[in-house]
């Protein structure tokens, strides 16, 4: 299954972070750009873009977005938060370093989009994205999107 | 540019819900509201007012400030200095209260302050003496220290760094 990676626009350059919606055509599971660019609300689309551009200026909100650093096993997955109504929104995603000479450089694959009815996300929600980050053709794709000319 | 200036402030209102024992209800009870209009509040930056963003930081122990800056990037590729940035610079700074306290700070203790003075000294050994030239008010100790007395710097010239 063929895979891409394209860095979101509408956000902050920075030379420590990037933000990438992971894309395929055959893979249903990934429909997070699909879902965004699907946001008529523009209120909405303009939320969870500060919220991605806050993760892009290095600062933390668990209301708006979380990993779990110390959950060994999900410690580089990621979750976007925002409600509209009674409706809790979560993009999921995952943590790379794909830049190998720039090891410390981090991009956030936004993967899927789910609506649930709880607050609270359980681990195992974001378990999907382990096997995304070990797949071998998503790593490539998000080398490509982020390579140095 | 405003909505960004408003969801950062929000985002400081958030974390500090979250680490306060104070409950979004107990907010909306002292500002005199409904924990529903804490709530609106809390989930749209766009209906953030001056007059409204003082009243929550004051509920929570905050005070506000607006602050115009300057940074090389006219388009705004790289988005805003958050809140919390300047937050943290000013106590960095020791938390100068007005002009005079902030000049204060400025000539005093910061590690990232850089002299001006025409100095120079080299090391020869390592643990040894410094030896050094300078108009005057170096003194050696004989333990790879120099000590600068900021009495014997040039006036309007100098930052100290200690």
């Amino acid at each position: 299954m063929p895979y891409t990676a394209i860095p979101i626009s509408g956000v902050r350059a920075s030379s420590r972070r990037g933000i990438a919606f992971l894309v395929s055509e055959s893979d249903r599971k990934v429909d997070a750009k699909l879902y965004f660019d699907g946001i008529k609300k523009e209120k909405i689309k303009r939320d969870v873009l500060a919220r991605f551009d806050y993760w892009l200026g290095g600062n933390t909100c668990d209301k708006y977005f979380h990993g779990w650093p110390n959950d060994a096993n999900r410690r580089d997955c990621f979750a976007c938060k925002w409600r509209e109504g009674h409706s809790r929104h979560r993009l999921y995603g995952f943590l790379a370093h794909p830049r190998v000479f720039a090891p410390a450089f981090q991009v956030c694959v936004i993967v899927s989009h789910e609506e649930k009815n709880t607050e609270h996300t359980e681990p195992s929600e974001v378990d999907p994205m382990k096997a995304f980050m070990m797949n071998r053709e998503v790593v490539n794709a998000v080398r490509k999107a982020y390579e140095i000319a | 540019m405003a909505h960004g200036l408003a969801f950062s402030f929000i985002a400081q209102i958030e974390k500090k819900l979250e680490s306060s024992p104070m409950t979004q209800k107990q907010l909306a009870r002292k500002l005199g509201i409904s924990e529903g209009a804490v709530s609106k509040f809390l989930n749209n930056p766009q209906n953030v007012t001056l007059k409204t963003a003082a009243k929550y930081a004051r509920a929570l122990g905050f005070k506000l400030a607006m602050v115009a800056y300057e940074d090389d990037d006219p388009a705004n590729e790289k988005g805003l200095v958050s809140s919390e940035i300047f937050a943290a610079c000013w106590e960095r700074s020791g938390k100068p209260r007005d002009i005079w306290s902030l000049q204060a700070t400025a000539t005093t203790s910061s590690p990232a302050t850089i002299t001006t003075m025409r100095l120079a000294f080299y090391s020869l050994t390592v643990g040894t003496a410094l030896r050094a030239w300078t108009a005057g008010g170096l003194q050696t100790t004989g333990t790879g220290t120099a000590h600068i007395s900021p009495t014997q710097l040039p006036t309007g010239e100098h930052k100290c760094r200690k």
